[in-house]
């Protein structure tokens, strides 16, 4: 085995062995996922049970190896368990209002499509749009935050 | 779709998130293994939505921390008692595997049939003994008998 396929190897197993640790994961990504729960599910005392949900190993530990980024991982995993919560309690969370601008019909689907979790097809097909204009606005939605 | 219209219709932010349906997000998954362009936009996109959720963090309380911890604890200490319950089963499967021998002993353990037999083997000795002896004795008086009438019969 070469050098560098020994590093790598190295990086690799210590990548696992580091961030297999539930709270390590905690410590660098704790207040990102805690502020996604906070979006979805506005009650504290809930989004704190969530987040010990989120952060037990067997929960979080999957990421480490998956094909996305650990930070992609984590806010995927904190919005499905926000959303099972919330379907659970059924709490109804503001909607941001329709609006006429690009931007903040952007703002609108992302809001429905992330933080209520509807489908891409059911907010389709309620705002009489193509499936793709949904993702078209998710996407604007992030320029929007990179622009500013 | 071409690389660029596919990279900008914004179902990479959506499958970076989790909205899009399975088959959508195979189709990305095979997409960005065949596509180089593709890939790289898709590790940029990751980048800024990463970020993104990063400014907009909220600290969570001090509790929270010490929950997770006890939490891990709990799993450690749940790995570790299923790892020693393994190792036990094994040594004692291993154990199994060979016979105790032990040397100084000078006892040997046989199996419980051998008592019936042992005392079927001394009783029958026994019968044996004594037919022998009682054979013996009868033929020694019937050779004796016989000496007696063979003088008898040279003294007639």
């Amino acid at each position: 085995m070469s050098d560098f396929e020994s590093s790598k190897l190295q990086i690799s197993e210590n990548k696992t062995s580091v961030l297999s640790n539930s709270l390590h994961l905690y410590e660098q990504y704790g207040a990102m996922a805690y502020g996604i729960i906070l979006q979805i599910v506005p009650q504290k005392q809930m989004a704190q049970e969530i987040m010990i949900e989120l952060f037990d190993s067997l929960t979080v530990n999957p990421c480490v190896e998956g094909k996305v980024s650990i930070a992609v991982c984590i806010i995927r995993k904190a919005r499905e368990l926000a959303l099972l919560y919330k379907q659970k309690f059924d709490w109804e969370t503001a909607h941001v209002p329709a609006a006429e601008t690009d931007t903040e019909q952007a703002q609108f689907i992302f809001d429905l499509s992330f933080r209520q979790g509807k489908s891409a097809e059911t907010i389709a097909e309620k705002l009489n749009i193509p499936k793709a204009k949904v993702y078209k606005a998710i996407s604007q939605y992030f320029k929007t935050f990179r622009q500013s | 779709m071409k690389n660029q219209e596919y990279i900008q219709s914004g179902i990479l932010e959506s499958y970076l998130l989790g909205i899009v349906s399975e088959e959508e997000q195979r189709e990305v998954e095979q997409r960005v293994l065949i596509d180089n362009e593709v890939a790289k936009a898709l590790q940029s996109i990751e980048i800024d939505i990463a970020n993104h959720y990063l400014t907009n963090a909220v600290p969570p309380p001090p509790n929270v921390r010490e929950a997770i911890l006890l939490n891990a604890n709990k799993n450690e200490l749940k790995k570790w008692q299923q790892q020693n319950t393994f190792k036990e089963a094994t040594n004692h499967t291993e154990q199994l595997k060979y016979l105790e021998v032990e040397v100084d002993n000078t006892h040997i353990k046989v199996h419980k049939y051998w008592r019936p037999a042992f005392i079927a083997v001394f009783v029958l000795s026994k019968i044996f003994l004594i037919a022998a002896l009682y054979f013996y004795f009868k033929s020694d008086s019937l050779t004796k008998e016989n000496e007696r009438l063979k003088q008898e019969i040279k003294l007639k």
